[in-house]
């Protein structure tokens, strides 16, 4: 009798078994480390023996061991060789080091020289040279250059980029004839 | 009635201003763009078409000097064009219609003043007049042409003659 209350009871297991529905977690490994620092709404200021030298302004930044990530960023930082003054703005930026990798809404603008809007940008800060793949606008003087693929050298003031349309106002010109 | 005609004059005062401003514009396209400021130059390569108001110049290389604007010295504007490699351009001047083609063209825009050098060809569809020559000098504001020739490469000119075929008869 006991053998047989005992299979019984493990077919009402098995049963049980076929009709449990099993959930299907999978837990997501976040790779990411664990920030060091976490700064919100900030403004950070590099100041040097010559006075402030960059300001960063920021809705979010998180501060890794090798590499800082922040949101809604901009930065405002001066050249003393070329006493120039680089406003760079975006909705993600990754820092690592000199270089800097700007997503969503880039604003490259260059002490009122050359004006650049970009989606997706790397930024070195300490050669002053910008790259991209993707479409951009450039204002430069009384001309406007579309196009993508960007290699801008601001330092040496070199530009190429592909598929261009280039747009420039002849009214000197004009003038002069 | 008066509202009307208010709204039809600002329309007009509109579009002749839109019409105005793209006329002091030039438009440059191409598969490549390279520009150096420190040499005051800029490079176009590749399917380049280059347009102002109705002219269009293609060629296969675009190198453009500039300059520092008159007005805004820290402005850079057009100094000079040199087309490369298959050029072909039709330019509208204020009473005549020019189609050109040629190995090189350079232009001169305070001069207004274009050359063609190399399988120089030029086509004038006022007067009809064809030419074919190694070197031809266009000055945009007096309307005179200049023709060099080659010694393996004479020049050719044509003229159409059927207005005063018509007039004979």
């Amino acid at each position: 009798m006991g053998i047989t209350k005992f299979i019984y009871l493990l077919l009402i297991i098995a049963i049980g078994f076929l009709f449990y529905k099993q959930e299907n977690d999978v837990k997501i490994i976040n790779s990411e480390k664990k920030p060091l620092l976490v700064f919100e709404n900030s403004i950070a200021y590099d100041i040097s023996q010559k006075g402030v030298t960059k300001v960063v302004e920021f809705e979010k930044t998180l501060v890794f061991d090798n590499y800082e990530k922040s949101f809604d960023a901009t930065i405002v930082s001066r050249d003393d060789k070329n006493s120039t003054t680089n406003i760079l703005s975006a909705k993600k930026m990754i820092k690592r080091g000199d270089k800097l990798s700007l997503a969503g809404n880039v604003h490259l603008l260059n002490d009122e020289d050359f004006n650049l809007e970009t989606e997706e940008l790397q930024y070195n800060l300490k050669t002053q040279i910008a790259q991209n793949s993707t479409n951009f606008r450039l204002e430069k003087g009384d001309g406007v250059l579309n196009g993508e693929n960007l290699y801008l050298d601001a330092t040496n003031n070199n530009i190429e980029a592909s598929r261009t349309h280039f747009k420039i106002k002849l009214k000197d010109l004009d003038e002069t004839k | 009635m008066k509202l009307n005609k208010i709204f039809i004059a600002l329309f007009l005062i509109l579009i002749s201003t839109t019409i105005y401003a793209e006329e002091n514009y030039l438009n440059i396209d191409a598969t490549h763009f390279e520009a150096d400021e420190k040499k005051n130059l800029m490079y176009f390569k590749g399917n380049v078409k280059m347009t102002k108001n109705k002219d269009i110049l293609n060629c296969d290389k675009l190198y453009i000097n500039t300059k520092p604007s008159l007005s805004d010295p820290t402005k850079q504007e057009p100094k000079d064009y040199k087309a490369v490699g298959n050029v072909s351009f039709v330019l509208y001047t204020v009473d005549n219609v020019l189609r050109g083609k040629g190995d090189t063209v350079l232009y001169f825009p305070e001069k207004q003043k274009y050359i063609i050098i190399g399988n120089g060809y030029l086509e004038d569809e006022k007067d009809g007049k064809r030419i074919t020559a190694n070197k031809i000098y266009i000055d945009e504001k007096t309307g005179h042409t200049k023709i060099d020739g080659q010694k393996d490469k004479p020049i050719k000119f044509r003229l159409k003659l059927n207005n005063t075929e018509n007039e004979k008869k």
